[in-house]
């Protein structure tokens, strides 16, 4: 560092800065070292800029901060936002699961209760966050039952789903000239099972890279009824969760194959906002079936990934094309899809909790008050024009996640997800003018703080204006999907203090505090 | 310096920019839902809802909304979720007007409490304290104590042949008995070196009334309880569960019996499940439940 000094001040000393230095003799001693201070706090900033990817810490304490602003904001009711998205969560907790006889997969049969219930309610899109793979034959109740009455009288409980689902679609299509699908039969999307794709000679012992591409696992009772129809779907349940076990982040799509040719699936929650929010495409009208078709000619993986003969399974690089820029109406705000996006552009802004207030935007409903009601009746007004998310919450399934704002159901993170795209977007960054021109104005601050104060006081005095001011507009912003950095200009704080503690020591003006250890 | 911002923020107790409401945020428009029905018990024909002049009909996730009015006549009871809390109401609450739901804090206010709470933190000087354990054996201390029985008010139908007691505390041998209304005796025990005993009703109907439980440890410590024994028509109605195992279904409808009123239906409840609760993990966690002072299920 005095290195650097010594060539700034050789640079100075040249002839050609004369005039310059006369200038600066000529000012006063408290303007000459805030000046000073302005130049060494832009320097820091400056520098802290480019190598913001390399410092140590800085990412760690941005992420942190995030989880604060969001679990800050936890449980927000917006009184103004008429609009909010409401929703309603069939829980196949734990009462129902022992109710059920706890079964090894969720019975179909009881599946099919729930799913029939919010279709005619009609809820205003239905989400089933429930493995569908595998067909088990004599899943649910009906495995429970003595085998003469299963073998006579109850269908396979599997193809009763596919069989009602089928009758769904046809009914859809019969209506779609006449009135809107979204009334009478609200789109329906699957979680569709994906794993990491493994070449066939792997074996057990087979590496699992991170970056390995994934695979989607075909329904095997389903895959033909969601196929041929036009508001069933396939979606993709996966998120991400970080290496201290918090799921933090949503996976907004997945390139994969599927049947060994290339493929892009969107996930649950983009897949929504899309049906609900129906952006538009450059081909034309919106429709679920032309939005995944673009996105799969977008973002699937090259074909020879596919091929079990080919090379190493890696996501290439043809899947990093451009980014697909969608623009939300309702919000006014883009929505980018990238495969390389930003740590920010993928935050999950959490709102519900297990046990939110939010009476009115949520309300989780035990699935055994549907499926193991008796005789009483049931009101469908509860659903009736809302989305609803099936999923499990019961200890053996498994299906438990971290989150920034405590434990949750995996159906709860994906309501969460849905919610976020719906109501924040994608979180930004406040723009780069405003940043660099708050920053600037923050290191005047900590110049003048500086220059009145000895060092200590003056860390002191511009860490409590970081803490009064830039605290609460930061937390402010937040809730509207902006995120004003307040950990950037901390550390920009400490390099700052630490340029002038080895470069600037000129006697404070003013002097309100003397320590001991303080000699000049 | 997270703790000066603190004071700092934390002596700001007024809105500093209008629109930033200190106080909770007002709750959601009347018409809004703020909950639903979850359980009906007795008969639909008894409950009525009303809304704004309306009468609703009570059904399984009905939406309920503040100011709704709930009329009840004997031997129902509703039960409702409102926002994240369960509502019982019965006739004794008829009518019921539903009332709002806590709203979420709004911004200053978050912020207040943040902040305080960040403050508190770091100002705050670390007081150790600390709880006496036991390493050794599961020990009963304290005073001799029958949780499982309200005095007065616990109740026990009469079509049993056995009784299950539990107390607390004490030193053994305890002698238990359980006395009529006249003071004679109908069952009793001595030499206990347990906390907990099956006892034998005897032989013949039981008649129906008061009765006594009594427990006296070695020390002479002793406690008293009164029990009602009742007709088993009185017993409340159970939702049947269809064909679940015996043991799941005997849980359940102790939980039944806790859930509609555990202070008068606990010791019921308990007969149920102690003798399960050595091979039914529901049930043992149940029993210990019931056996807990304060019972978990008071909470």
């Amino acid at each position: 560092m005095g290195w650097l000094a010594e060539r700034f001040a050789a640079l100075t000393a040249r002839p050609a800065f004369a005039p310059l230095r006369r200038r600066w003799s000529l000012l006063p001693p408290f303007a000459q070292h805030l000046f000073k201070s302005l130049l060494i706090g832009s320097v820091a900033a400056a520098v802290l800029s480019f190598a913001r990817p390399y410092v140590p810490g800085l990412a760690g304490a941005e992420t942190t901060a995030t989880d604060w602003a969001i679990k800050f904001w936890q449980d927000r009711f917006d009184l103004s936002h008429a609009s909010d998205e409401r929703f309603v969560f069939f829980d196949i907790d734990q009462r129902t699961y022992r109710a059920w006889g706890e079964p090894l997969f969720v019975p179909r049969d009881k599946l099919l209760e729930l799913i029939r219930f919010a279709a005619e309610a009609p809820a205003k899109l239905l989400v089933i966050d429930v493995e569908l793979a595998k067909h088990v034959p004599l899943g649910g109740t009906a495995a429970l039952a003595p085998p003469t009455r299963t073998a006579s009288s109850d269908p396979d409980p599997d193809l009763a789903l596919a069989a009602y689902l089928r009758r769904y679609t046809a009914g859809s299509q019969q209506t779609a000239h006449s009135t809107s699908p979204h009334a009478a039969f609200p789109h329906m999307i699957f979680a569709r099972t994906i794993g990491p794709r493994a070449p066939p000679d792997a074996g057990l012992q087979g590496p699992l890279d991170a970056a390995v591409l994934r695979e989607e696992r075909p329904s095997e009772f389903l895959e033909d009824v969601v196929r041929a129809s036009n508001v069933l779907h396939w979606a993709s349940p996966l998120s991400d969760r970080d290496d201290d076990g918090l799921v933090r982040n949503w996976r907004l799509f997945e390139p994969t194959c599927l049947d060994r040719t290339p493929h892009a699936i969107p996930s649950m929650a983009l897949l929504s906002w899309a049906v609900l929010r129906t952006p538009l495409m450059s081909q034309g009208a919106f429709s679920p079936a032309a939005f995944q078709e673009e996105l799969r000619r977008r973002f699937a993986p090259s074909a020879a990934t596919c091929v079990p003969a080919a090379a190493p399974p890696i996501v290439s690089n043809a899947s990093s094309s451009e980014p697909w820029v969608l623009y939300d109406g309702t919000l006014r705000k883009r929505l980018v899809l990238s495969s390389r996006p930003s740590d920010l552009e993928q935050r999950i802004f959490y709102k519900f909790q297990a046990s939110t207030t939010l009476a009115d935007l949520f309300s989780r409903v035990p699935a055994l008050l549907i499926t193991e009601r008796s005789n009483q009746p049931l009101s469908p007004d509860l659903v009736a024009g809302k989305t609803v998310v099936i999923g499990s919450s019961y200890e053996a399934g498994k299906d438990l996640h971290q989150t920034p704002i405590g434990e949750m159901a995996g159906a709860m993170v994906v309501i969460n997800q849905i919610n976020a795209l719906m109501e924040f977007g994608q979180f930004q960054e406040v723009s780069r003018g405003i940043r660099w021109a708050g920053l600037l104005v923050l290191i005047m601050v900590f110049s003048l703080s500086f220059s009145f104060f000895t060092t200590t006081w003056g860390a002191q005095v511009s860490t409590l204006v970081l803490n009064a001011v830039l605290l609460p507009l930061s937390l402010w912003l937040f809730q509207y999907g902006w995120w004003l950095d307040l950990v950037f200009p901390l550390f920009v704080l400490q390099a700052y203090q630490k340029f002038i503690d080895m470069e600037v020591t000129p006697p404070p003006v003013i002097r309100r505090h003397r320590h001991a250890n303080e000699e000049t | 310096m997270g703790g000066v911002a603190a004071l700092v923020m934390a002596a700001i107790s007024v809105p500093l920019i209008g629109g930033w409401s200190v106080r909770a945020a007002a709750n959601p428009a009347p018409s809004r839902d703020v909950g639903y029905i979850e359980r009906i018990v007795g008969d639909l024909k008894n409950i009525r809802i009303d809304r704004q002049g309306q009468s609703m009909q009570p059904a399984i996730l009905l939406p309920v909304r503040v100011d709704d009015r709930v009329v009840l006549k004997r031997g129902s009871e509703l039960y409702l979720q409102l926002g994240n809390r369960r509502v019982v109401i019965t006739e004794k609450d008829s009518p019921y007007r539903v009332p709002m739901v806590d709203a979420p804090p709004a911004f200053l206010t978050r912020l207040r409490s943040t902040l305080m709470s960040l403050g508190s933190k770091l100002t705050s000087q670390y007081v150790r304290s600390s709880v006496p354990v036991s390493t050794s054996s599961r020990g009963h201390e304290g005073p001799l104590s029958l949780p499982v029985v309200e005095d007065d008010v616990s109740r026990l139908s009469v079509h049993r042949t056995t009784i299950h007691i539990a107390w607390d505390g004490g030193t053994p041998p305890f002698v238990v008995q359980v006395l009529s209304a006249q003071g004679q005796t109908l069952v009793a025990k001595e030499g206990v070196q347990e906390w907990r005993l099956r006892l034998l009703w005897p032989p013949g109907p039981m008649m129906e009334g008061p009765a006594r439980i009594v427990v006296e440890d070695g020390a002479g410590q002793r406690i008293s309880k009164l029990l009602n024994l009742v007709p088993v028509q009185s017993l409340p109605g159970r939702i049947s569960q269809g064909d679940l195992p015996p043991a799941l279904h005997a849980v359940i409808a102790a939980d039944q019996l806790i859930q509609t009123n555990r202070r008068q239906w606990g010791l019921e409840a308990y007969q149920d499940l102690a003798p399960l609760a050595d091979s039914y993990e529901p049930a043992r966690l149940l029993r210990d439940c019931l056996e807990t002072i304060p019972s978990c299920y008071s909470h």
